[in-house]
């Protein structure tokens, strides 16, 4: 009877995993491994719970003050505002993201768009830089290391001690015994995450809203996939180099000084380098500038006065009047609308210039991730958990549409109700607050987000291939010893 | 009935360097043919030309009929190859080691007795078999590298160096069982620097300097001494 390529290539992986399971450092790695998975999962849960419970109460409180603030003037409502809260997406229980940094409320006032509050990396040391213990951290970070220590002796082991020569005599080929192992090293994988990935989709599926779930369906299966192209890179490099190398210790020392390398040193040296070379400005100075230009107009020369005084000239000549009291609506919220509107473009003119640097640090960082197959994972992580830069600016322009309808509408019922001069006269109530629909925030799609990552998809196809091509090459002119 | 081993004529270059050198050789099926040379006769490449772990740039290699370069596979079916070193995976226990090499030499999936069975052909002793490999002696590892070619009912056992690093009573073991194996119809082609093992052991022995057999010679009624006598003529 002749064995085929593919039974042999079975027969390989099962004996790969017999051998795996009969060493102690992999058995001991792997249980550590499992155990801060497990945690790191727990440990997301119950933070979501915990925020998600917390942000549901307080936003349900604050829609009740809103409601029932009593009767006021429509521009005091406006300043006394509101609070809006960035929803926690089911699956930053596994990557936890920017969150930490970026906070999760905002407080809505008219005239101000305040900064987000809540945010916990605050509250931390510095360590936090280093990454808090996510699920994906661990499987971005500890994983490989796992598959280091199971891959690296594959062939080198075989050389120095195993019956290599033994195969080779029998017509086994490098390509077989090459896929045979890290048919193995897949299997132990899938069947050590298997657990994991599946229990993180039913958290999802139970806490997710109905119209949500395709979404969480989509993110999660993109995610599963995203770190299965990436664990077998890991894979199929720590083969390769095994296969390469003329001894365990070398392979070893070479994988080890490449996960040192791309998953620490050049990790935090291109954050770094992003911030160096397209430098934030710090929020005293953001601010500012914002009301530096409030002062002296965008151009610097239309102080607010001279924009009042136009504006008024402009009213009266299309009303026809000569004074503003006799305008058939109240001028004051007029104005106030105006310089809301004004306001707003100062904001939105710095806010601009403040996310084109977050983009270029970010643009710098996805280039970088066609070097570095972590970083790419890493975004796309990110990405598809709702935990990312693009999600944030979603969430933060949705929050500033609504504060800006908020104002507009308090300001069209100033004008439309009250008289000119007598601002504390007139009062509006429960009407008018309830015509302001409560905040509701949906989250961009996978798909939607995905365009933001399109050199990162293409660093794992291209890492991929590379992979696959150094494999193949490698066959043909490996020898079963090293002379 | 073919021979379990003919090299018709093969030659082997190592840059400029003629290492192998237009060289003929059969073994029958059921003998023990030993190669003997000093180092650098060209002995470990001409075993592992016969493994087919290299190419020849010239000539044939046919086992039991089969040519090593156009029927590979079921030249490959019909040989075994220690090499000098016989490795085992130490995880694994000389049972499952067999069984696996087994598995991928044939396709043949042999229960545990058929395995043992084997195993104790060899002279391997019973508690050794579920034993991990990492615990086995030099002989021992051998004894299951013989045992795969007795499970697989291979035609040729080629052994390099065989006996080297063995105690005087182990390789005295190791010859019973290569005997043993012999008498199923294997032919063995083994290389060695050992004239008195050869001796002991061999049908034929071939002595080989600069990549030619200068010698064949039935060692039978030969003392040790004869045959040394008449290898180092021939070095002259």
């Amino acid at each position: 009877m002749i064995t085929s390529p593919m039974n042999i290539t079975i027969l390989i992986a099962r004996k790969e995993i017999k051998v795996a399971m009969r060493e102690k450092l992999v058995v001991v790695l792997g249980c550590i491994i499992l155990l801060l998975l497990g945690v790191a999962l727990y440990a997301g849960y119950l933070a979501y719970q915990q925020q998600q419970t917390i942000i549901t109460q307080i936003q349900a409180e604050k829609r009740q003050e809103w409601l029932k603030q009593g009767d006021k003037h429509p521009h005091i409502a406006a300043h006394y505002g509101t609070f809006v809260f960035k929803p926690k997406t089911m699956l930053s229980l596994f990557d936890f993201g920017l969150d930490a940094y970026t906070g999760t409320s905002k407080y809505l006032e008219a005239h101000h768009p305040h900064e987000f509050m809540f945010r916990p990396a605050q509250d931390h040391s510095s360590m936090i830089r280093f990454g808090e213990l996510s699920a994906a951290l661990v499987l971005r970070i500890l994983v490989p290391l796992l598959i280091i220590f199971l891959a690296f002796a594959a062939f080198t082991r075989e050389r120095e001690s195993g019956p290599l020569k033994l195969l080779v005599a029998q017509g086994v080929s490098f390509a077989t015994l090459t896929w045979g192992k890290i048919l193995a090293y897949v299997t132990l994988l899938v069947t050590m995450l298997l657990p994991f990935l599946l229990g993180i989709v039913m958290l999802s599926l139970v806490n997710t809203h109905q119209d949500t779930i395709p979404d969480v369906v989509t993110r999660a299966t993109l995610l599963a996939f995203v770190y299965g192209v990436y664990l077998f890179l890991f894979i199929a490099f720590s083969v390769w180099v095994s296969l390469r190398s003329s001894t365990g210790r070398n392979a070893l020392l070479i994988l080890l000084s490449g996960w040192i390398f791309l998953g620490v040193l050049m990790s935090k040296t291109v954050a770094n380098l992003s911030e160096n070379f397209y430098a934030l400005p710090s929020m005293r100075e953001f601010k500012a500038a914002i009301e530096q230009d409030k002062v002296s107009g965008l151009d610097g020369k239309t102080p607010r006065s001279v924009r009042m005084a136009t504006l008024e000239k402009e009213y009266l000549e299309k009303y026809e009047v000569d004074s503003v009291q006799q305008l058939p609506f109240n001028f004051e919220g007029v104005s106030m609308q105006a310089g809301e509107e004004y306001g707003n473009a100062i904001y939105d003119y710095h806010q601009e210039k403040l996310r084109g640097i977050f983009h270029q640090q970010n643009r710098l960082g996805s280039l970088v991730s066609l070097l570095n197959p972590i970083i790419a994972v890493q975004h796309l992580s990110l990405a598809l958990s709702g935990t990312d830069m693009h999600t944030f600016i979603h969430f933060e322009e949705q929050a500033e549409d609504y504060r800006r309808e908020l104002v507009r509408k308090m300001n069209a019922d100033m004008a439309e109700n009250s008289q000119y001069g007598e601002f504390y006269g007139y009062k509006a109530g429960g009407d008018l607050w309830q015509q302001m629909e409560d905040f509701s925030y949906q989250t961009p799609t996978a798909l939607q987000l995905l365009q933001y990552y399109r050199l990162e998809v293409v660093s794992l196809l291209l890492w991929t291939v590379l992979a696959l091509v150094l494999i193949h090459y490698t066959h043909r002119k490996a020898k079963p010893l090293h002379a | 009935m073919d021979a379990a081993l003919a090299l018709n004529d093969v030659t082997k270059h190592y840059d400029n360097r003629v290492v192998v050198d237009d060289l003929s050789l059969a073994v029958s099926s059921g003998s023990v043919t030993a190669l003997l040379g000093p180092n650098g006769a060209g002995k470990t490449t001409t075993m592992k030309m016969c493994a087919g772990l290299i190419s020849p740039d010239a000539g044939s290699i046919s086992i039991a009929g089969y040519n090593l370069v156009s029927s590979p596979t079921e030249a490959r079916q019909a040989m075994t190859f220690l090499p000098e070193n016989v490795a085992l995976y130490h995880e694994l226990t000389g049972r499952e080691n067999l069984s696996h090499l087994l598995e991928i030499g044939t396709g043949v999936k042999l229960s545990s007795d058929d395995l043992d069975e084997a195993l104790a052909a060899t002279g391997l002793p019973a508690d050794a078999f579920t034993r991990r490999a990492s615990t086995y002696s030099k002989g021992m590892r051998q004894k299951v590298g013989i045992a795969i070619a007795l499970a697989k009912k291979a035609n040729l056992l080629l052994l390099d160096e065989p006996t080297s690093g063995l105690d005087p009573h182990s390789a005295a073991e190791f010859n019973r069982s290569l005997r043993e194996v012999a008498k199923r119809g294997v032919g063995i082609l083994m290389a060695t620097h050992d004239i008195w093992r050869a001796r002991e052991v061999a049908d034929q022995i071939a002595m080989m300097i600069r990549g030619k057999i200068v010698l064949e010679l039935d060692p039978k009624g030969l003392s040790a001494e004869e045959i040394e006598r008449r290898f180092f003529l021939q070095m002259q």
